[in-house]
């Protein structure tokens, strides 16, 4: 995502990206331009990553999320250099907002932590 | 193919079912849309699909909106573009052969459900566009982002896809799932 004042909600996102290159892949990706978005209630499951949040991006809210298994166990172990996290923030400190989110690894962000807010589900089901 | 209301440009192959129907706004139907495209369809009032849709088109969108307010319903159908079905572009996209364009028109909305899958590019893109929504739709396979949200675009409302195996590895491609 790169634009402004824009709802990411109950979506899945799973086995998106490559672990190896020069582009950062993810299951969701907050770019440079992104300002002001709600990242709510989302799965990101078995991605090169799970959520980025790139250099620029601000005053973004990422709260509710179940962010695990990125990348899956097998790229973690077999390409050892492809890196790979459930959150990995990129921004300045402070520019961004996470709460309640589900994850296990995560650079720049609060985990490990078992949130149990975060429970994504699909209206209706 | 069609008057000012419909399809600007694109090319039916008859021999694969396709069907085009112009239908007046009046009775609240519009555009039907299935078959093979050979270039881009360009929307310009409400459509649906009746049937997947094979695109063929290089260098630009299988299909852009070309009015504000108005929604593409996939209604269940397949977009599939040109991409390998088990390895899409081996990570380096065509960034121009995208499958949903909104084409800098505001107040937009795809509606699924329906698959978007196996473009060179992105499977949906919001370019240029202010209010805007896609919902219950899924995008896989696609050699850049599932869904991407452009700089110039704000206040779209993405709920409810499902986003899997979309991605690039190329140099200055940052992509993924949305």
């Amino acid at each position: 995502m790169q634009g402004n004042t824009n709802s990411l909600r109950w979506n899945e996102t799973s086995g998106n990206g490559y672990a190896t290159g020069p582009a950062t892949n993810f299951g969701i990706g907050l770019l440079a331009t992104a300002f002001n978005n709600l990242i709510e209630a989302n799965s990101a499951i078995g991605n090169s990553n799970g959520i980025v949040v790139f250099p620029g991006a601000a005053n973004n809210q990422i709260r509710q999320n179940v962010i695990v298994g990125n990348p899956p166990i097998q790229v973690s172990n077999s390409v050892p250099t492809g890196g790979g996290t459930d959150i990995w923030d990129q921004s300045a400190p402070g520019t961004n907002f996470f709460l309640g989110n589900m994850c296990v690894t995560a650079v720049n962000a609060q985990c490990p932590t078992i949130a149990t807010q975060a429970v994504p589900r699909k209206p209706g089901s | 193919m069609h008057n000012a209301r419909g399809w600007t440009g694109a090319v039916v192959v008859p021999a694969l079912t396709i069907a085009v129907l112009l239908l007046g706004a009046r009775d609240g139907r519009a555009e039907d849309i299935s078959g093979t495209v050979m270039r881009t369809v360009m929307l310009s009032e409400n459509t649906r699909l009746v049937g997947d849709v094979t695109c063929r088109v290089t260098g630009g969108p299988c299909i852009a909106f070309g009015a504000p307010n108005i929604v593409l319903a996939l209604n269940g159908f397949t977009m599939t573009g040109q991409a390998d079905p088990d390895t899409a572009c081996k990570g380096t996209p065509t960034s121009t052969d995208i499958g949903i364009s909104t084409n800098a028109q505001s107040n937009v909305g795809i509606r699924g459900p329906g698959v978007v899958q196996r473009f060179m590019a992105d499977g949906i893109l919001f370019m240029g566009t202010t209010r805007g929504w896609v919902q219950n739709v899924t995008t896989t396979t696609n050699c850049m982002s599932g869904i991407r949200i452009n700089p110039t675009s704000s206040q779209i409302s993405v709920e409810s896809n499902v986003s899997v195996r979309n991605g690039a590895s190329a140099a200055g491609f940052t992509c993924g799932g949305i």
